[in-house]
């Protein structure tokens, strides 16, 4: 599951620009625990915030050669040793055959498989999230939001609402969920 | 997701300039391609001379006519990522007039390269008889003729428009270059079979391939890509383009040679396969040419030269975005461009006890060369001739923008 944390700051910004130098300065600033929910995806995000390349091209590298063994292995065995037949006087490894297979069990091994390693990565390797229903400034919009959680290394619940404020972002305010749910 | 409204435009790119060492190299290929050709002619070694001539200019002639189906491409998927780099293929395409002048020369050599063009040969083969309606020098002539004027005329229209719209500005251009480019490519998809098929398919004239065109357009995609993504990796490096051109093109310029590696290798394969798969001696005769005669070894490194070596070294995402190492693969892949077709048009000469037998083609690649040299040079003078970028296309903030 999206960890999310009950503290931090919220505060959002009306241009992707705004939100793109904001993420610079954030990630200059030290901050480790933030994130922007943005109604698309902004070029250059990954970059002003400061995160590192995906290692999930590795990972389609890898299943992509476990799908070239597998279909050739499967071929192989089956054709070669296991039920050898004759068609059209071939021989029995006849290695052209193969390749149609080998290139599909490949790109099938690779992108399914990658889909899905992202998608449960996206889950466990993510910093924690504003509890969802109090993020109400128009996040699915037109509205670029910033969230600082409570549990960066640096937290300092004054002091973020301060920065957050000077980076020129619109409606900040602390997020404490016992207290809403107080008052 | 325009900065555009934040930043101002980088201060516009005066007219680009091509180092001189380029210029230099050109003319040196040139008087090396003349001198081989030269020798060739001069000693007597017409079917040498001619073979090496036809390698060298459809090397060219690939290069410029992809120029304009590049255009009409990126002009109709509105590849805005390219604008920045739009003069390269519209200078490519003056290659077009000078060097489809010399390609309609291959027909003064038709007796050296085309077994179809003996009228003796023909009289007493019932296959190339039946053919010869569409197998003689005044059908070559007016087809390969009006397709080559069809590639002229329209890499006119577009480029034209292009100067339009630096003069005039506006959306009009843009528009008028799409209807162009979706009208071109349909031409484009039939002239290029049919050059394909009189000046490469028909040195067999006994064999036939169904993917044969689809195969020539793959080529002219592959290198022409691989083209602009020496003179983009050059212009970075230079310095020229600064803040118009940047690694972002550079990548997205690379996934295109990328891509088209990897197209090429699925369309030989294919090729390969439907012919080994039915077996017939009809059509298995292409390879059995090309594994005879000493010419194995040949065929055999051009799946590394022009796919795996490529694909392999193309894979990682900073061999798109690093120009030095973009321009290097774009190399080899032109060297692997003039490699097939030396494996295409060298085992097609001479017949039965005369086939050629398999050498290293010298002459072939001064030819290439030469033709390459000359294609430089006027690539090089419609580079510089007009605005380094087009500055009026309403399309350019997107571009500058872009992000990959």
């Amino acid at each position: 599951m999206t960890p999310t944390s009950n503290k931090g700051v919220l505060g959002h910004f009306c241009e992707p620009a705004d939100a793109l130098a904001a993420a610079a300065k954030v990630r200059d600033a030290g901050w480790k625990h933030f994130d922007f929910l943005t109604p698309f995806p902004i070029h250059g995000m990954e970059e002003a915030m400061g995160q590192k390349r995906s290692w999930i091209p590795w990972v389609t590298l890898v299943l992509a050669l476990c799908g070239i063994l597998f279909a050739q292995g499967l071929q192989n065995y089956v054709m070669v040793f296991d039920w050898p037949m004759n068609f059209g006087g071939k021989p029995h490894a006849a290695w052209p055959s193969y390749i149609p297979i080998t290139f599909e069990a490949m790109v099938f091994w690779a992108a399914l498989g990658s889909a899905l390693v992202a998608i449960v990565a996206g889950k466990i390797d993510t910093i924690p999230q504003p509890p969802p229903m109090l993020v109400k400034t128009g996040a699915t919009v037109d509205r670029f939001v910033l969230w600082i959680s409570a549990t960066d290394p640096k937290w300092n619940a004054a002091e973020a609402e301060a920065f957050v404020k000077s980076l020129g972002a619109h409606g900040v305010r602390l997020v404490d969920v016992k207290e809403e749910a107080d008052a | 997701m325009s900065h555009a409204h934040h930043n101002e435009l980088p201060a516009a790119p005066a007219r680009l300039s091509v180092p001189g060492i380029v210029q230099g190299l050109a003319i040196a290929f040139v008087l090396i391609g003349g001198a081989a050709l030269g020798w060739a002619f001069a000693g007597g070694h017409a079917q040498l001379a001619w073979s090496a001539y036809l390698i060298g200019s459809f090397f060219a002639l690939g290069l410029g006519v992809f120029g304009a189906a590049w255009l009409a491409i990126l002009y109709l998927a509105r590849g805005n990522w390219s604008v920045t780099m739009r003069r390269i293929p519209e200078a490519m395409t003056a290659w077009l007039l000078p060097g489809g002048v010399l390609t309609m020369a291959v027909g003064l050599g038709a007796h050296s390269l085309y077994h179809w063009s003996h009228a003796d040969v023909v009289a007493k083969d019932a296959l190339l008889t039946h053919k010869a309606p569409f197998l003689n020098m005044t059908m070559f002539t007016a087809l390969v003729g009006a397709s080559l004027l069809l590639w002229v005329v329209f890499s006119a229209l577009l480029t034209g428009t292009s100067r339009r719209q630096d003069r005039e500005g506006g959306i009009g251009a843009s528009r008028t270059s799409r209807t162009l480019s979706a009208i071109f490519l349909v031409v484009f998809a039939f002239t290029i079979s049919i050059v394909s098929f009189y000046l490469l398919l028909s040195l067999d004239a006994h064999w036939f391939s169904t993917m044969f065109a689809v195969l020539v357009f793959t080529d002219v995609v592959q290198t022409g890509t691989a083209f602009v993504a020496v003179v983009a990796g050059l212009l970075v490096m230079g310095g020229q383009l600064k803040g118009f051109l940047n690694e972002n093109h550079l990548h997205s310029l690379g996934k295109m040679v990328f891509a088209s590696t990897g197209f090429w290798a699925y369309i030989y394969f294919c090729q390969h396969m439907l012919i080994w798969y039915a077996n017939l001696p009809e059509e298995t005769v292409y390879f059995m040419k090309r594994a005879g005669n000493g010419w194995l070894p040949y065929l055999l490194i051009l799946p590394l030269l022009k796919f795996v070596v490529p694909f392999l070294f193309l894979l990682p995402r900073d061999a798109k975005r690093q120009p030095k190492r973009l321009v290097a693969l774009s190399l080899v892949i032109l060297f692997a461009q003039f490699w097939e077709l030396y494996v295409m048009v060298g085992p097609a000469m001479g017949h039965g006890a005369e086939a050629a037998h398999a050498h290293l083609p010298v002459v072939e690649l001064a030819a290439t060369l030469g033709f390459t040299g000359l294609f430089v040079l006027v690539f090089a003078w419609a580079l510089v001739r007009h605005d380094a970028v087009p500055l009026k296309d309403p399309a350019l903030a997107e571009c500058l923008d872009y992000h990959c």
